[in-house]
């Protein structure tokens, strides 16, 4: 079990990064996700580990986007207003790199302003496109395991996915560093 | 799919890529150290059945302050707010959860209790 969340941790933070653009809450998300999988389904074949982590952390990332928007409402209610802390995940990608380094010679093929531009558009798109991008797109799940993974159904999938793949090109396809 | 839109597509990938690749050193130990946690703690025993009765006292305490509040300051949707409530408490059991309605009810302005010594 070790040596499987050590492959997959990275890839969930980056998930959890793009969803909330805090580091604090990226690995809150990404630690809530390892400790239910391992309380729940460490007795289950390993090769059910993957779809399984997979579902759980998309879970995790819609509780807290969840939490949030909750929050903010109270905030409002209770009358202490929109919190500029929490009303919007700490920090606008393009300006805060936390979650990677400066670009350098390092032979790295792209530039940290292609991250962060793409980071923000991602941020910006609703988080169900943002799922089923992300899942669809870069972890190449198909069609079927994307939906499982979201708890949704196949159409909504293709749907959200198209929608995402369409407001991403129309914001950077054209000026992307 | 077009060329063009292939071509963004795995670009996207790249840079997603890179990304991972490109996580700093500290966030990385941070990482490691979230999955030792969560592997330690999925070994150690559960609460103790005589601490359960915390988690309803503090859902029990919520409730009683936000009908509180509703007399200074009421909502529209008190089903939604006490939905927020269920979601904001981690300890909220399922029972919490079947009783909204009532709370809904008790919240909108429960009608006088008949008094049964006529």
């Amino acid at each position: 079990m070790d040596r499987f969340l050590a492959g997959v941790e990275r890839r969930a933070y980056r998930m959890a990064w793009i969803a909330t653009s805090n580091r604090e809450d990226a690995l809150d998300i990404v630690q809530d996700a390892m400790l239910r999988l391992v309380k729940n389904y460490a007795g289950h074949p390993e090769a059910e580990w993957g779809p399984l982590f997979q579902r759980i952390v998309q879970s995790v990332i819609r509780d807290w986007h969840r939490r949030h928007q909750v929050r903010n409402r109270w905030r409002q209610w209770l009358g202490f207003g929109k919190g500029a802390a929490d009303d919007e995940p700490a920090g606008d990608p393009l300006e805060t790199t936390i979650a990677s380094p400066a670009p350098g010679p390092d032979g790295r093929l792209v530039s940290q302003h292609a991250i962060d531009a793409l980071d923000a558009a991602l941020h910006a798109l609703p988080l169900r496109q943002q799922q089923a991008f992300l899942l669809r797109q870069w972890e190449g799940l198909s069609v079927a395991d994307t939906a499982a993974a979201m708890g949704i159904s196949a159409g909504s999938v293709k749907t959200h996915y198209s929608r995402a793949v369409q407001a991403l090109r129309d914001k950077l396809e054209e000026h992307w560093p | 799919m077009s060329e063009r839109q292939d071509d963004f597509l795995r670009r996207t990938s790249t840079v997603l890529d890179e990304a991972e690749h490109g996580i700093d050193g500290a966030t990385r130990t941070r990482l490691a150290a979230a999955r030792r946690e969560a592997l330690a703690a999925a070994e150690r025993p559960r609460r103790p059945p005589w601490l359960l009765p915390a988690g309803g006292l503090v859902v029990a305490t919520v409730v009683a302050l936000t009908v509180g509040l509703w007399q200074v300051q009421p909502v529209d949707d008190g089903l939604a707010v006490l939905e927020d409530i269920a979601l904001l408490s981690d300890e909220a059991d399922p029972a919490f959860y079947a009783d909204l309605d009532f709370y809904a009810w008790l919240a909108e302005g429960a009608p006088p209790l008949e008094d049964d010594n006529g």
